[in-house]
């Protein structure tokens, strides 16, 4: 199963940097939503005050259409049939496409940060690195996670790709109110203030908690049913 | 009774919808049903 | 495709399925007896919940939508659980009987429509006791979630492709959503500790009631459920006639390839 994943992951990612899709349409794309959003919230204070929410927002925005475009690199040819039917064990292909979508949502993040940095004019506590980092880990695992799941029972025939955003965001709210959280509590000044009163670096903890369980019941659930999911008729 | 707009809005709402509803259900099993009516169907 | 008054009478003359006009294919006795019993429940429902119990000390008239809201809020999650049962039931069994699909799909579809009913009587009861339509607690919030969750797997159910394929579907779906209400639960719930100060203040649902007002409530339960029940069991037969119509039409389209072929 697991060379199977590394394989599979190795291929998506070949083909990522061979037409360079992503880099060259999501990551601007996502650029451009941290610009619209302080066009539609006007005010400074706030943009920095709610740049945490602001970042995971792009974040799972950008998740749809990357989930998109995992799947659309399979069903032009028929590829993931040709799989299916060679014998592939499916919960492979499944950890092979998520760890491709997550490396792929860990370098958008790190453009977000940037981003978000420069926009909002965010800084990070230095006490609170390690929570940034430990918080994308989680996150980005349980974003892809999700993401590989719906983006395989959405994939493919006409009318389906719209359903994806109906279906994957009600499920990433926990994500999403997790890992806000938890950048709401790295974030502050340099001097260790919080851009939110009272709230200190430890108690974004919990948070990256929520997360890890959320990674770990999907992560499962995803290598349970994506052979189900991938047979048709 | 006071509220009575609220209230006779919460309970007709619910049971028009309800009605709506079970009226719509019926029409369409009248509408399959006279298709298949040569069938012997598992719950008569 | 409309009826008309002479196919139902030859499907009546030929002793079709109906043999009363106003009876329908997927009536049977056990059904009609079920919807009786629906109908008097409702009856006694608006008699109690508007006429015999009293208005509360504290809230006054305004608990009279908690005959209604309560019992629908308590149908649409027992709907989500009978999908979420379902579902597995399908899955797990090796049967992998249609029967099974064709009960989750019947029970999301109602479940959904109380689910809605219980938004719009809470967001007036709500209006009515706090002020506001909405308020970002726990329960409120999942309901929400619950509801576009469930219009999601009823979308996912229109998707075509076989039965089984449909079936398939749709169960990982219902089983991914039983997942995910509680994570989402938790979630907000730790979210919503965040911000103490507004729920002190707040009445909730759970309101404590006695006499003829529980009563009143019972009854409104009660008559739900058998409600819930009688839609199910048509809902759940309809889908099975439309999945025999869908069949012949593959069979007759099947029977004309193959008079092609050989003609």
């Amino acid at each position: 199963m697991w060379r199977t994943a590394r394989l599979v992951a190795a291929k998506d990612l070949r083909i990522e940097w061979r037409s360079r899709v992503v880099t060259n349409q999501v990551l601007p794309f996502t650029g451009l939503t941290l610009v619209l959003f302080a066009f539609a919230l006007d005010r400074d204070d706030i943009t920095t005050r709610v740049a945490p929410g602001l970042f995971w927002l792009a974040t799972t925005f950008s998740l749809i259409v990357l989930v998109q475009r995992t799947f659309a690199v399979e069903s032009s040819d028929g590829a993931l049939d040709t799989l299916r039917v060679a014998g592939v064990d499916p919960a492979g292909i499944y950890l092979g496409k998520s760890m491709a979508l997550a490396v792929q949502l860990i370098v958008l993040e790190a453009l977000l940060m940037l981003g978000v940095i420069v926009f909002y004019s965010s800084q990070v506590r230095p006490a609170g690195i390690v929570l940034v980092a430990v918080t994308a880990v989680t996150a980005t695992a349980g974003l892809a996670f999700v993401g590989t799941i719906y983006g395989g029972l959405a994939a493919g025939a006409k009318g389906r790709e719209t359903l994806l955003p109906l279906l994957l965001l009600p499920v990433v709210a926990p994500v999403l109110i997790g890992a806000t959280r938890a950048f709401e509590a790295a974030f502050g000044t340099r001097e260790g203030e919080g851009i939110r009163k009272g709230v200190e670096v430890v108690d974004g903890w919990p948070w990256v908690g929520l997360l890890a369980v959320f990674a770990a019941v999907f992560g499962a659930a995803g290598v349970l049913a994506f052979g189900p999911l991938l047979e048709e008729a | 009774m006071d509220d009575a707009g609220f209230i006779f809005a919460c309970y007709g709402i619910t049971i028009g919808a309800l009605v709506a509803y079970t009226w719509f259900l019926l029409r369409r099993a009248r509408r399959t049903g006279s298709d298949v009516h040569s069938e012997d169907l598992p719950w008569t | 495709m409309t009826v008309t008054a002479e196919q139902l009478n030859e499907v009546s003359a030929g002793g079709g399925v109906a043999s009363h006009r106003w009876q329908g294919p997927t009536s049977t006795a056990f059904s009609r007896g079920l919807g009786v019993m629906t109908i008097v429940g409702m009856a006694w429902l608006l008699a109690f919940g508007l006429i015999f119990s009293p208005a509360d000390r504290v809230q006054g008239t305004s608990v009279r939508i908690l005959y209604i809201h309560v019992p629908t809020a308590w149908i649409a999650y027992l709907a989500f659980i009978v999908t979420g049962v379902s579902s597995a039931m399908y899955l797990f069994r090796r049967g992998h009987s249609l029967a099974w699909d064709r009960v989750a799909g019947a029970s999301a579809e109602v479940g959904v429509l109380f689910m809605g009913l219980t938004l719009i009587t809470g967001s007036l009861w709500g209006r009515l006791t706090w002020g506001v339509f909405w308020e970002w607690d726990a329960r409120l919030t999942t309901t929400a979630f619950l509801f576009v969750t469930y219009i999601g797997y009823l979308a996912v159910r229109r998707l075509g492709g076989s039965h089984h394929a449909r079936a398939r579907r749709s169960a990982v779906l219902g089983l991914l959503a039983v997942l995910e209400i509680p994570l989402v639960h938790f979630s907000v719930k730790l979210w919503r500790s965040l911000h103490q100060e507004a729920s002190v203040a707040r009445l909730n649902g759970d309101v404590e009631l006695d006499g003829l007002m529980l009563f009143s409530l019972l009854v409104g339960i009660v008559t739900f459920t058998l409600l819930y029940g009688w839609l199910v069991l048509h809902r759940q037969r309809v889908m099975y006639l439309e999945d025999q119509y869908d069949d012949r039409d593959l069979d007759v389209a099947l029977a004309e390839r193959q008079a092609e072929a050989h003609g």
